[in-house]
Order: structure tokens, then sequence, then C-alpha cells
């Protein structure tokens, strides 16, 4: 109950080491005279337990002995200070002396005492944790999205090999010139007797300017990559001809 | 309200905060390391009779911890230099399924756009795309996927962002 020299009583703050004493509601203080901070301390010493009036009016070191009467009127006005709210906390036990009660609290800021501010804040630490936490892996998800292949066409060469066409795009709309593209190098391909490509990447830029074949395969046991970019601004658009497929040497 | 239920959602509390705190830094401060070249062959079709210029383009991908560099370097046929666009900033993501990185690109210098010779199409086309984000938003994302990946041949297909990019690349080990 007790954290340093700093104590709450009711709604007033104690401090020992001033002799103070301050209502937390109205900022009133009062700077406790010897019999009033004597009572308050031995009170607070002996917090739940019963004090005798002469325990409580004990001569110390400095100070003469307080009289029952002089103990009587510190305790009048303490719990005037505490207010009539709070006044009860200094307990009279009749024929015995006073007790202060136990429910008087360790210091605390203001705003921690009230319960329902202890809960809100509670709450509000809990939902501030639980968004940064909802950030963090929104920023995860967001990438989380696997491209997959747009469409997928198999080619058997006269050879027999198998070659596989893959396009690709972000976008699930006006893919139709890339699918017509595919179709164009597909036929360019199906003249192949044999290549060392067995996998075609292909991808049409956003704005349909910039066509992107990547060809795998392998060649003598080592993988072999080949990349081709074609940029058209022309209006009509003929990424593919017959004498760029001879230019390239599409099956080599 | 009870000591004990305060203490739970305290402890609560700060476990998610360490979670959430633990993320973010594994988040912000990516440790992988990817070093790649990609090699592609460039056609530019002329507007006027349908002729073909050819170039040829070599991009290099640079990330490790927070630093990333991709070098854009544009040659003729002949083999001489027709320009270089280096891109420099931070990675912004490393993510494991699907492997992808992203990056977030804040500066970068252009040469060879300026020449009395035509840059290379795909050239023009980058700088435009890239000057366009970084005058308007001072930055230019873009993210590297893996499409097909083996480390043991030392290649990756990938699939850059937003440019809709599909390249095969050499793994730098």
């Amino acid at each position: 109950m007790v954290m340093g020299h700093i104590m709450i009583l009711g709604v007033c703050q104690f401090d020992a080491h001033r002799a103070q004493l301050k209502n937390l509601a109205s900022g009133e203080q009062w700077q406790l005279p010897r019999a009033e901070l004597q009572v308050l301390k031995l009170l607070l010493a002996h917090r739940g337990c019963v004090v005798a009036k002469h325990k409580l009016g004990a001569a110390d070191e400095e100070h003469p002995v307080l009289s029952d009467s002089s103990v009587t009127r510190a305790v009048f006005m303490l719990r005037s200070f505490l207010g009539t709210e709070h006044e009860h906390l200094i307990e009279t036990v009749k024929g015995r002396g006073y007790r202060l009660r136990e429910d008087a609290k360790t210091f605390k800021p203001k705003w921690l005492v009230m319960p329902k501010l202890k809960a809100v804040l509670a709450v509000l630490m809990l939902g501030f944790t639980v968004l940064i936490m909802i950030v963090s892996l929104d920023q995860y998800k967001g990438s989380d999205e696997r491209t997959e292949a747009l469409n997928s066409v198999s080619l058997q060469l006269s050879s027999g090999q198998t070659l596989n066409l893959m396009s690709f795009s972000k976008s699930k709309t006006n893919n139709e010139p890339l699918l017509v593209l595919a179709e164009q190098l597909k036929a360019g391909f199906k003249q192949c007797h044999s290549t060392p490509w067995q996998q075609v990447y292909l991808s049409l830029s956003h704005d349909k300017q910039v066509f992107n074949i990547t060809m795998k395969g392998e060649k003598l046991g080592q993988s072999k990559i080949r990349n081709l970019k074609l940029t058209d601004y022309c209006q009509q658009k003929q990424f593919i001809s017959q004498a760029w497929l001879d230019e390239v040497d599409i099956c080599e | 309200m009870n000591r004990k239920l305060l203490w739970g959602i305290n402890t609560f509390v700060l476990i998610i905060l360490i979670v959430s705190v633990t993320i973010s830094y594994r988040h912000l401060n990516p440790s992988q390391t990817l070093m790649m070249s990609c090699s592609s062959e460039l056609f530019d079709r002329n507007e006027l009779g349908g002729s073909i210029s050819r170039h040829y383009l070599l991009v290099d991908v640079f990330a490790k911890g927070k630093l990333a560099q991709l070098n854009y370097r544009y040659f003729n046929h002949d083999g001489s230099s027709a320009g270089n666009i280096m891109m420099k900033g931070n990675v912004s993501g490393v993510n494991a399924d699907p492997h992808k990185y992203s990056f977030l690109v804040k500066t970068k210098e252009e040469s060879g756009l300026d020449s009395e010779v035509k840059a290379p199409e795909h050239m023009r086309y980058l700088s435009y795309v890239s000057s366009f984000n970084l005058d308007n938003k001072g930055m230019h994302n873009l993210s590297v996927e893996m499409l097909d990946f083996n480390e043991l041949h030392d290649y990756a297909v990938v699939i850059f962002q937003p440019s809709n990019t599909v390249c095969g690349c050499r793994l730098v080990q």
C-alpha cells in the first residue's frame, strides 16, 4: 500500500516528506501542523490496527507529549480535510483509540484510481496492440498472393517433344491480346522439329506495349534461358511476324 | 477491476505486443540476400514500315538487408553502351511463400537518354514509368516474384510488377 513517501487517502494525497496533504479534487494543499502530522503518520504506520490516543500523542526526540484533546482535535482536522465522503477512513474505536481503514490507497495517479478508466485504458491498450498486429500481418498478407499462370497450353512437336507455354497477367480482364500472342507464338514453335526449350513464359505489359518471352530449357545437362522483349508502339500492333521468328531462330 | 484480471490483460497485451514487434522487426529488417543477373534481347518495332531495331539489356538485381539496387544496362547490337538506369532504394518486404521481394526505389540515375541516337524503347518506357512514380509519389514500388526457382542450376524465372514482366535470370552466388 505504501509506495515511497506518497500515499492516497480518499481524494487526498499525503506527502510524508513535505508534511503536506493535498486534495486532488480541489487542488487545496495543507501544510500539516505537528499534531496532525504525527497522528497521520502513526495511523498510516499501523494501518488497520487500533492506535491508542496516548500512543498517537506520544513525545518524540524533538517534541513534547500531545494532550488527548490535541490528538482529538488533530483527528477532527484530518477528517475535515478528507471531506465527508472519506472522513470514515479514520475510525473511532470507542474507549481504545483510532484506526485508519485499510482501504486507504497507495499512490497512484488520479486517473488510475478510477476503476472505469482502468477498464477503458486496458481496452484501448488491447485495441492498439491488436491494431499494430493487424497492420504488421497485413503488410505480410499484401504480398501473399501467388501469381498463377493465366493460361497454360501444351504443344507437341513433330519430334514428340512437349513444349509448355504459360501466359502471366496480374489483371483479370482485357487479356485477349496476350492470349492471341500466345497462340501466334505457339504456331511459330509448331514449325520446329525439336527445340531445347521446355517451358515458355509469356507476359504483356499493362499498357500492352511490351511483350515478354522467356524460354527455359536444357542443353547438354545445363539449364538454358533466353529472354526476348518486344516493344511495339504502333497503332496496329504486330509483335510477332514470320520474319521476326526466322530472325531470332525461335527453335534454337 | 479484479487485480488478477488486470494482470491477465496486461500479460496478454504484453505477449501480443512482443509478437507484433518481432513480426514488424523481421518484416522491416529482412536478412536474406538476392543477387541475380538477367540478360534480354530487345526488339523495337519501328512505326515506319515495321522494321525492327535490336538492343541488349542486362539487369542486375541486388538486395541485401534493407538495401536494394537495380541496374539496367542497355547495349547496342555492336556491344556499345546504349544507356543506363540505376535505381536505389530499400527492401520493403521479403516473402517466403510465394518467394517474393518487394522494393521501394527512392532514387535513380539515368544516362544515355539525352544522346542524339534514339534510346531503346524499353529504356524510354522504364524511364517514363519510374519517373512518373518518383515525381508524383517520391517513390517507385516494384516487386520480384519467383515463378520458377532452382538454386542448384542457378536460375530463376521471375515476374516483375507492376510492369508485369516475366524474365529468366541467373542467380549469382
